[in-house]
């Protein structure tokens, strides 16, 4: 028979389960203070001695129960043994305080983070009943040294001491020396940054069960340059965490529960202050219980405002953490990682999905979830399982199904920016569509409305209000929810009313809209001369002013000319008169237009609508100064638009010109024409006059050429501005009586 | 023969028209020649400095803006500081003008369109050039 065969374990098993699992000297530090918060800690003291000089040390004392010899001996230096785990650590104390917290850090390989920190450790540790002080002297680099040495025969050195520091009563100290790497101030802010991402940001600061201290003497000094209040960049003092007190108020933030039996979530939306909807859902994620979610949206205002309080920006702080019983389970919420795959769901989809960069949140593991537990290797999150795919599959898991609902609301609702703080009527009515959606759900048991749903619903579409009361009913129906019924039996007869209400409008809205129409063309040119504002004659002033010193300098052009001798052909000398007679004919109609143009004129080119101009002009500015004996007719194509660039001066001066020609001719009637036709205009001008004779006829638009008393310029100008217009004017010959000319643009 | 650079910002075509046609026979008959650019708004003030003017002359309405915003611009800028500028109007007082043209260090003078001072302002500015 073969002698039976036993395992040897390497010294080399030390680092193994010691430096290479603990991923960083934080790490290693929190794993410490989670070890001490375990052993019912209440406070923790981490001191950093002599960090610039030639022994730099780290000593983690807490008050917790401290350790007997057999503690010491049996449960700290056997490896990977967790009475924790097993459950015998503190059968005595579970009956008292704290038996309702299950522990932190249950491998039993935490103790190793001491070597991660450095190579020598001593350990002393009392318990309130001893009279000594157990101490394990440790010097790592014993394991190192030969790698074929057997783990369980390196030794480490005890030695019991009596007391002799009355202050210490019990508790634990661990004195870290030869360190393995160098701390600065930056680094010893990073830990405390850290550290305080351990303590949960839900509870407060004050309400925490413990309170971690950072003591740092090489640092006060410096640390005295700032005030009390620059939180982060005082390294001395206790560690907090600030991050949700900062966000509260101005955030859109969800909070979701997995009830204690794992039967029931309950959801609630936040806008702001505003609670925009609690409800209360079966849960289908059957292995997950006693876990909440709280996911606050960082929109740029949240951002802005997150880094003026907290000193950096929200990206550089992190995202979304995770609190196993407790505390916090690396490297969930660490910028730049993204274990819960929120980037990468975010890349496939990028408008309609929040990324970590929009977001900061928690979800918190409470008892009765052991298959969520940390793994091996710190640093490295949750073991992944079918109840880890529960909670983080990023593609139904429970947190990404709270995350949904709130980019439901960010993105549809909010569009990214808008609250309902705000008041936005666009979000009422889409938050109201948001309630049917939900309300719609099988699974919802309880629906606890906002307080001001009835106002939500005046600003609804009656489609949404309709379907969200009657989901509401249901829900309510079936759970014989008496303040939920009471809610629909208001919301039903709101909605009638604002039903009735609206009809009512639409009606009055159609008889204003047909009355509108018929006075929008009363608005260029008012119908009577009434007082302007003073702006709008002194614009019209100027004008004048523009076309007599225009006259004046052509009038002074020429006289210089003339009395220097200095020639002017013909055609400089029409073009001239040519140019003062439209000066003169400018001033005319700013004189008649001074109290009437409801418009400013401007001798710049505008795109006005003509038929509107035209016919406004003609019906209130022309009609009225027209001699008694003198009528006329005016007929646009209805419900036509010919949107034109003009100088309205200008085309009120062809209007003129041409109804004085008419009055010239003595005329007894006007009729003018505007007409579409396809992409042109056509006015035509007709009147009833003595007409041109025949022979005249070619000459009727030659400069100078008159067959009356006028200047001969009139139609000349007219000609100039309709072509410089992009139109063309001839004259109508086929007319018997009278004279018909047809402009066209 | 010098020439003599005019700027001028001015929203009425008639207006400059009538205006050159007025002073180049007088500037002419002294020996010096005539430039003038026109614009009907500020939109393109960097490259109309490009035309080193002797003499800006801005309207105070110009339709959509007014002529300040143009003087504000130039005032201080380095490139105007060889250039003398009017503001004259149509329609404003004189004493409105001078109001608007002390908020400036540019040194503005003001104008208005009606009568000869500013026809006689332009072509004092054009003879200087002869020293």
């Amino acid at each position: 028979m073969h002698k039976p065969l036993k395992f040897k374990v390497s010294s080399a098993l030390k680092d193994i389960i010691g430096q290479d699992l603990i991923t960083d000297e934080f790490v290693a530090v929190f794993e410490l203070v989670k070890n001490a918060i375990d052993a019912h800690a209440s406070r923790i003291d981490i001191y950093f001695i002599d960090i610039y000089g030639q022994a730099p040390a780290i000593r983690i004392e807490d008050n917790g129960k401290g350790m007997s010899f057999s503690d010491l001996r049996d449960k700290w230096l056997f490896v990977a043994y967790s009475a924790k785990k097993e459950g015998t650590e503190d059968h005595d104390y579970r009956k008292n305080i704290y038996q309702n917290r299950p522990f932190a850090g249950a491998k039993g390989i935490g103790r190793f983070s001491c070597d991660k920190l450095g190579s020598s450790l001593l350990i002393e540790t009392k318990r309130l009943k001893d009279d000594v002080v157990h101490t394990l002297n440790i010097d790592w680099t014993k394991f190192e040294e030969d790698l074929r040495a057997e783990f369980i025969d390196v030794e480490v050195d005890y030695a019991p001491k009596k007391v002799s520091n009355d202050k210490f009563k019990k508790g634990t100290i661990l004195n870290i020396s030869e360190l393995r790497t160098n701390w600065d101030r930056e680094k010893l802010l990073r830990l405390k940054d850290s550290l305080a991402k351990l303590i949960n940001p839900i509870k407060g600061n004050e309400e925490n069960e413990f309170k971690i201290q950072l003591h740092v003497n090489d640092e006060l000094k410096k640390d005295s340059e700032y005030d009390e209040d620059e939180y982060f960049s005082i390294v001395n003092g206790p560690i907090k965490n600030f991050v949700f007190e900062t966000l509260d108020l101005k955030t859109t933030k969800i909070f979701s529960s997995i009830s204690s039996d794992g039967k029931y979530i309950d959801t609630i939306l936040y806008d702001g202050g505003t609670k925009i909807y609690q409800i209360k859902e079966v849960n289908h994620f059957r292995r997950l219980k006693n876990i909440d979610i709280t996911l606050y949206y960082l929109n740029r205002s949240a951002k802005m405002s997150f880094a003026k309080k907290m000193g950096l920006a929200s990206r550089l702080y992190g995202h979304i953490f995770l609190y196993n019983n407790g505390f916090r389970v690396f490297p969930f919420g660490e910028p730049y990682e993204d274990p819960l795959k929120v980037d990468l769901r975010k890349s496939r989809k990028t408008k309609s999905r929040l990324g970590t960069g929009e977001l900061i949140g928690q979800i918190e593991i409470f008892a009765g979830n052991p298959l969520l537990k940390e793994a091996s290797s710190r640093g490295n999150g949750l073991q992944k399982n079918e109840v880890y795919e529960q909670l983080a599959d990023y593609r139904q898991g429970y947190f990404i199904s709270v995350l949904e609902r709130l980019e439901k609301y960010v993105i549809e609702v909010q569009k990214w920016g808008l609250s309902i703080e705000d008041g936005d009527d666009t979000l009422k009515k889409d938050i109201t569509k948001l309630l049917a959606f939900i309300s719609n759900s099988k699974d919802i048991v309880e629906f606890d409305v906002p307080n001001d749903f009835l106002e939500l619903l005046d600003a609804s579409q009656a489609e949404s209000a309709e379907a969200v009361i009657g989901n509401l009913n249901k829900i309510a129906s079936a759970k014989g929810d008496k303040k939920l019924l009471k809610v629909v039996s208001q919301a039903t007869s709101k909605l009638k009313e604002i039903q009735e209400a609206r009809i009512e409008a639409e009606d009055i809205a159609a008889k204003a809209e047909a009355e509108l129409e018929e006075r929008v063309s009363e608005n260029l040119f008012l119908k009577s001369i009434k007082s302007k504002d003073l702006e709008e004659v002194i614009n019209l002033m100027h004008h004048i002013g523009v076309s007599t010193s225009t006259i004046q300098h052509y009038i002074k052009g020429i006289s210089f000319r003339i009395g220097n001798d200095i020639p002017i052909t013909n055609n400089e000398l029409k073009t001239i008169l040519g140019n003062i007679n439209n000066e003169v004919s400018k001033i005319y109609s700013i004189s008649r237009l001074a109290t009437k143009a409801n418009f400013k004129m401007s001798t710049k080119p505008t795109y006005i609508d003509v038929i509107d101009f035209l016919t406004e002009y003609l019906q209130n500015v022309v009609r009225p100064f027209l001699p008694s004996k003198l009528s006329m007719e005016v007929k646009a194509t209805p419900n036509v638009v010919f949107k034109h660039s003009f100088r309205p001066l200008e085309l009120t001066i062809v209007i003129d010109n041409l109804i004085n020609n008419s009055k010239k001719a003595n005329a007894k009637h006007i009729r003018v024409l505007l007409e579409k036709k396809g992409e042109k205009l056509q006015i035509i001008f007709k009147d009833d006059g003595i007409g041109i004779p025949i022979e005249n006829m070619d000459r009727v638009f030659d400069y100078g050429f008159t067959t009356t008393d006028g200047s001969g310029l009139g139609l000349t100008s007219v000609k100039d501005i309709i072509e410089k217009n992009g139109g063309s004017i001839i004259l109508n010959r086929k007319i018997k009586q009278g004279a018909e000319f047809i402009i066209t643009f | 023969m010098p020439l003599f650079k005019i700027l001028i910002y001015e929203d009425s075509d008639t207006y400059v028209e009538g205006l050159k046609f007025n002073i180049r026979p007088m500037l002419k008959a002294k020996g010096i020649d005539l430039k003038v650019l026109t614009r009907i708004n500020g939109d393109t003030l960097a490259e109309d400095m490009e035309f080193i003017p002797h003499l800006v002359i801005v309207d105070y309405d110009l339709g959509d803006i007014t002529g300040e915003e143009i003087i504000a611009v130039m005032n201080g800028d380095p490139q105007m500081n060889n250039s003398s500028i009017i503001l004259c109007s149509g329609g404003e007082s004189r004493d409105f003008l001078q109001s608007i043209a002390d908020k400036y260090e540019c040194g503005v003078a003001c104008y208005i369109k009606d009568g000869d001072e500013l026809a006689n302002a332009i072509l004092n500015k054009g003879l200087s050039l002869k020293g």
